[in-house]
């Protein structure tokens, strides 16, 4: 489950300053003996670590220090028809004669040793990424190891899902998956894919591709025949010569709204079937009978958990009017509170910013946001002097025309709207292009029943917020993308159902 | 004393309740089959017709998702009813300007009648099938509950088959979306009568509206409508499949494609969004 990142066991000494407070405490950082990282990484066809024909790598960098920690091969249209071609060749060989129960037995077994290594994946997925450890220890790889778990237990029981008809896979996917939780979208791509008898060509996003080329070593230790598993690595272009793949059956992305759209028009003239996990501006909705304090908590989970790179973040909140200066300053007085650093530090709330690209945009959006008013507010919290850090901020008394109420930021940038009655609050929350998630804060059971039902969003969390299971479904209304990732829902996006 | 000549009836679009002329006074001529006899004008559904009735099949949304599923499952049967009541008029429309035969016409009445039955027997039980209580790690009630997609525009088959577009509009309306239905060549001869059986079953008016059109004129309009939430393309034409899919990302449209079988669970979860719920469990 998702850990509160307000809830350390430390003592916090607070001093007092000006603007917030100066947070002094002592470091705990988690060693990063039990990883290795080699200098050089290949692409992961046909069961084997192969170099480009490219011939060309790519630098990845830790965010936390801005400095290189390895080199990425460069996938090519070559390499990319070398990974369906192997991906092809598995699914008419072995793994499509497979039975779904030894299917199963293989992803059970990735499950376990995913446990197994646990630590070694989140040490990696925090120097790549740039996500405290806290968060990838507790959060990304247990939820990783979960979603293989619960798919494996799919895969002898997919008649179960239609009842009178023909269950069977879809043939060679390619899946997109972006930087925010590479792990775990890893894991929420592949494992229904695999459970359904599919055979999976993934491209990692460019600047956190260490723990899939890992878990590629996890599927060989496991036994999966050879290319029933394939990992490329590359950027967008990569990504276009594996989704305009003749022979791929089916893409899956996860990644922004732009970039999907771009993605269903290039094979709209094509028969591949496509899921779409997009982007979101979520409303997070505090009503005055809410136990407020715990709200606060729950929005601050909601915006600042993972830097605020979080596809369904609770980025637009909602406050009843008459209890918004309580909460603006109960708000403001737990920023000052979130510790930003070290992501490797095991008291970080708050670790790097993905990359260097994705800090320069939020600075962008951030100085935009000034420049069209509202009241903004910054924790006071010092930043690493090295690596790409934000220090997380709001707005409030902004509009709904606001530019900041309207795009995804993707990042710790919270803006504070008001309401007074549910009707209006449905109204605002309603308000955008996305439908991605949203929140609801009350004490009152029937009120929220009934607020979530008007909620346009796939995901609806009543008094707690970013809580992930693989056996939840988890996906978007409108813009927000095609499908379901999770859950009973999540497996029809990998079947054809006759 | 009778006068001996028949009143003609003349057919209309059916839209938002009420059966009215386009607004382009665009109409096309119909014969009767392998005649040059004149058997009907019937009035075309222009763009401007075409937006009408998306504000309209808008405005009946929270009305119609909103009745419980037995009340919708209710007014489904009796179209099922009124079919039944217009059986004669149907058939006979079908003889003359299709060229059916009495039996063949017959079938087709049997396969719509069937539909609207089939329908109507599941609005209240889809939904425990497809909602589900999922078990979370964790002191959470997790739900998934379906909703209606909303504005939803159906795009009939080329060939003629009451029974399958039958299936097709209580489908969609089933699970609480609203209907526009553009019906092609092979139907107009009985957009007037679909239109008078939906117009006597207690649908809130705008649930189901119908238009005629010529072959994929108003394809651009409808897939580019920012309001409408849903295509059901059932035409087999694959370059407007591929137009249609392209036109609706803009506002990232649901697109469904026909299904061999049209009475089935799946018809209706086509046309479904799924919503899931959190809530937390404890003092």
């Amino acid at each position: 489950m998702i850990k509160k990142i307000s809830k350390s066991k430390k003592p916090i000494k607070a001093e007092k300053k000006s603007k917030g407070f100066k947070i002094d405490y002592s470091p705990s950082l988690e060693g990063t003996s039990i990883v290795t990282i080699k200098p050089r990484n290949e692409l992961f066809i046909g069961g084997k670590f192969v170099a480009p024909k490219s011939n060309k790598y790519f630098d990845t960098v830790n965010p936390a220090t801005g400095e290189k920690i390895s080199e990425l091969a460069l996938a090519n249209k070559d390499d990319v028809d070398s990974a369906v071609k192997a991906a092809r060749h598995a699914y008419n060989g072995e793994w499509g004669k497979m039975s779904g129960k030894d299917r199963g037995r293989l992803l059970f077994r990735v499950a376990r040793i995913l446990q197994e290594r646990a630590r070694e994946f989140a040490v990696l997925e925090t120097l790549d990424g740039g996500k405290p450890i806290k968060e990838s220890r507790d959060v990304d790889v247990p939820l990783a190891a979960q979603h293989f778990f619960y798919h494996a237990g799919w895969a002898d029981k997919l008649d179960y899902l239609a009842p009178n008809k023909k269950v069977s896979p879809v043939g060679v996917c390619g899946q997109i998956i972006p930087w925010n939780f590479p792990l775990l979208m890893a894991a929420w791509k592949l494992a229904p894919a695999l459970a359904c008898g599919n055979t999976v060509v993934l491209k990692p996003a460019e600047t956190t591709s260490l723990t899939a080329l890992l878990l590629a070593d996890v599927f060989n230790e496991a036994g999966f025949p050879a290319g029933v598993v394939n990992i490329i690595t590359g950027a967008g272009e990569t990504g276009a010569a594996l989704v305009n793949h003749p022979d791929v059956n089916k893409i899956a992305f996860t990644g922004s709204t732009d970039v999907g759209k771009l993605i269903a028009k290039s094979i709209a003239h094509s028969n591949k079937k496509l899921s779409l996990e997009l982007g979101g501006k979520s409303a997070n909705i505090i009503f005055a009978d809410a136990a407020i304090d715990q709200a606060i908590e729950g929005v601050v989970n909601g915006i600042y958990f993972n830097q605020g790179h979080v596809c369904c973040a609770g980025s637009r909140l909602l406050v009843e009017e008459s209890i918004v200066d309580e909460v603006v300053k109960k708000l403001q007085r737990r920023l000052d509170m979130i510790r930003v650093g070290n992501p490797l530090d095991k008291n970080t709330d708050l670790g790097a910013i993905n990359s260097l690209e994705q800090l320069n945009k939020i600075k962008e959006l951030v100085d935009l946001g000034k420049k069209e008013g509202g009241d903004f507010y910054q924790s006071s919290s010092p930043l690493p002097k090295k690596g790409y850090y934000f220090a997380p901020c709001m707005f409030s008394n902004v509009t709904s025309a606001h530019t900041l109420n309207r795009i995804e930021i993707f990042g710790p940038v919270l803006t504070i709207q008001t309401f007074r009655t549910p009707d209006e609050a449905i109204t605002k929350a309603n308000d955008s292009r996305y439908g991605l998630a949203a929140g609801i804060w009350s004490e009152k059971g029937s009120k929220n029943l009934k607020i979530a039902g008007a909620l346009k969003a796939g995901v609806v969390w009543v008094n707690t917020y970013n809580k992930f299971d693989a056996a939840s479904p988890f996906g978007g209304f409108a813009e927000s993308g095609w499908g379901r990732e999770g859950g009973r829902h999540g497996l029809f996006s990998y079947l054809k159902i006759d | 004393m009778t006068s001996g000549l028949n009143v003609l009836k003349t057919i209309k679009l059916y839209m938002n309740g009420e059966f009215v002329r386009g607004e382009s006074g665009k109409y096309s001529t119909m014969k009767y089959y392998n005649s040059d006899k004149h058997y009907a004008h019937i009035t075309l559904g222009s763009r401007k017709d075409f937006r009408g009735a998306v504000e309209s099949s808008h405005a009946a949304q929270p009305g119609w998702s909103g009745k419980t599923a037995y009340n919708r499952g209710q007014i489904l049967y009796r179209m099922a009813e009124m079919m039944e009541g217009k059986r004669a008029e149907i058939i006979s429309v079908l003889k003359d300007a299709n060229g059916l035969s009495e039996k063949e016409a017959n079938a087709e009445v049997d396969g719509a009648i069937d539909s609207f039955v089939y329908y109507a027997g599941f609005s209240d039980k889809y939904t425990s099938l497809v909602d589900n209580i999922n078990p979370i790690n964790g002191p959470f009630h997790n739900f998934t509950s379906s909703e209606a997609m909303g504005v939803t525009v159906l795009v009939c088959e080329k060939k003629l088959n009451l029974g399958r577009l039958a299936a097709q509009m209580s489908a969609i309306i089933c699970g609480g979306n609203s209907c526009i239905t553009l019906l092609s060549e092979n139907y107009w001869s009985v957009v007037a009568s679909l239109g008078e059986v939906f117009a006597t079953s207690d649908l809130p008016k705008g649930t189901i509206n119908i238009l005629a059109t010529t072959n994929n004129e108003l394809l651009e309009w409808f897939a580019g409508h920012m309001e409408v939430k849903a295509v059901s393309f059932q035409d087999q034409d694959e370059a407007a499949i591929y137009k249609v899919k392209e036109w609706g990302i803009d506002n990232m449209k649901r697109i469904i494609l026909p299904r061999k079988d049209t009475l089935c669970l799946e018809m209706i979860s086509d046309y479904l969004e799924f919503k899931t719920s959190w809530h937390p469990i404890g003092f």
